[in-house]
């Protein structure tokens, strides 16, 4: 008897505990929605094809299989196209049971997103935050861009395969504007300039980024805009496949 | 005596691939040091090119203004005369023909006829954009010489660019921070 209490006390905390979930995410949505509706934006729930958008610029969505693109706010803020979405992509993790027998099992990775498009195709360049292990790979693989600031090069990592383009976008003033919001950084990626943080979408800092990005594309050099000249691709489509 | 002998060549073989790592590194600093000094002559030679057109144009509406023309002619002159120089003697000739370009850019102020000319405000444009490169290519140059100059002062490697006399490079920078600045323009 006392079994199949502890069996029900399970279901029901399982269930109760998918309830809640299941609240917090609907209640969540919501605020996107209610986001997006405030900001003149439009909110799509899911369409996986806007990743299209980057297939053929490496790097930033390359990762894992099954991508997914949910919770999406999309529209035309200060006269660029922005797209704000929840990313999820998959891979196998091997793990060891008790046996000492190895399994794969499907992990999902959650990113949230913040993109705006800049009006001209660029190179990949990201600035992401330094972290130890980020500063000691770099050290090692000499792979790190480092400028002239000291402070700046302490708090950001900065890859590019291109350093003259990476030193000419990363002026003083696009330094300065990044170590004023030192959590963030981004990554230039084809058309687009965009922040790409762990886990979902935090309405919290979406307004900050969305400013940060603009004003980041505000202060890219006209000679670096010349030299990539006008951006041949169309606006993000969403939601219309 | 013989695991003393292999932890000897061992040490000396790691050695050795040190060596000649950081020897091949600082061969490809200084050809990345040699490859933007290219890229920042090939913008000082756009200026150079900018130069003429622009003084006619200016000149065309303010012919009186002649000591001006003259010191931009002259500079240019000299600026040109350096061309094949190495960064630091071509500092002082350069930042003379920034200053004089100053000066032509403070005469086209006055002027309402020729900050109307689309001839002038389309070279005035080009210039602007030129020096914005400059400015850029001084930039990334100055940073690859101070990696470089890094190495060759910091241990370990300081002892490999001593034993292969690998020497400082030399910055460039232009003397006069006005001439540095690229002429403010509202670019459409």
């Amino acid at each position: 008897m006392s079994s199949w209490l502890i069996v029900i006390g399970i279901v029901a905390l399982v269930g109760g505990l998918a309830y809640l979930s299941y609240r917090a995410n609907q209640a969540r949505v919501a605020a996107l929605r209610a986001f997006a509706l405030r900001h003149n934006l439009y909110f799509t729930e899911r369409d996986d094809s806007l990743l299209a958008r980057w297939e053929v610029f490496a790097g930033a969505f390359d990762e894992g299989f099954d991508r997914e693109a949910r919770n999406i706010v999309h529209g035309v803020w200060e006269g660029r196209s922005a797209l704000l979405f929840e990313y999820r992509f998959h891979t196998m993790e091997n793990t060891t049971n008790g046996q000492g027998q190895m399994t794969q099992t499907k992990q999902a990775h959650d990113r949230a997103v913040v993109a705006l498009e800049t009006g001209q195709v660029y190179p990949l360049l990201s600035v992401t935050s330094e972290n130890l292990f980020s500063r000691m790979v770099g050290r090692f693989t000499g792979s790190d861009i480092n400028l002239e600031w000291e402070a700046f090069n302490r708090e950001f990592t900065v890859r590019c395969h291109d350093r003259r383009f990476a030193t000419d976008v990363l002026t003083q003033p696009m330094m300065e504007l990044l170590m004023r919001e030192p959590r963030t950084g981004w990554t230039l990626c084809g058309p687009d300039i965009m922040l790409i943080e762990q886990g979902d979408l935090d309405l919290n800092t979406m307004l900050v980024t969305l400013q940060l990005l603009t004003r980041s594309v505000e202060l890219l050099p006209e000679h670096v805009k010349q030299a990539a000249g006008p951006s041949a691709m169309s606006p993000p489509s969403v939601g219309l496949t | 005596m013989t695991t003393v002998l292999i932890i000897v060549a061992a040490a000396a073989v790691l050695v050795g691939v040190a060596v000649i790592i950081s020897y091949n590194r600082f061969q490809s600093q200084r050809v990345l040091i040699a490859e933007s000094w290219k890229q920042i002559d090939v913008e000082l030679q756009r200026r150079f090119d900018l130069i003429p057109n622009l003084v006619e144009t200016v000149k065309g509406y303010a012919a009186h203004e002649r000591s001006v023309f003259e010191a931009v002619t002259a500079a240019r002159t000299n600026a040109v005369a350096h061309k094949g120089d190495a960064p630091d003697a071509r500092q002082e000739p350069e930042s003379v023909l920034g200053r004089a370009l100053g000066g032509l850019f403070a005469v086209a102020e006055s002027y309402p006829e020729v900050k109307a000319s689309a001839n002038f405000l389309d070279l005035q444009k080009q210039l602007s954009l030129t020096e914005d490169r400059i400015a850029a290519g001084r930039r990334f140059y100055n940073g690859n010489v101070r990696a470089y100059n890094t190495r060759i002062r910091t241990i370990p490697s300081n002892l490999v660019a001593s034993a292969f006399h690998f020497e400082p490079a030399v910055f460039f920078e232009l003397a006069d921070p006005a001439a540095a600045q690229a002429p403010s323009v509202l670019l459409a």
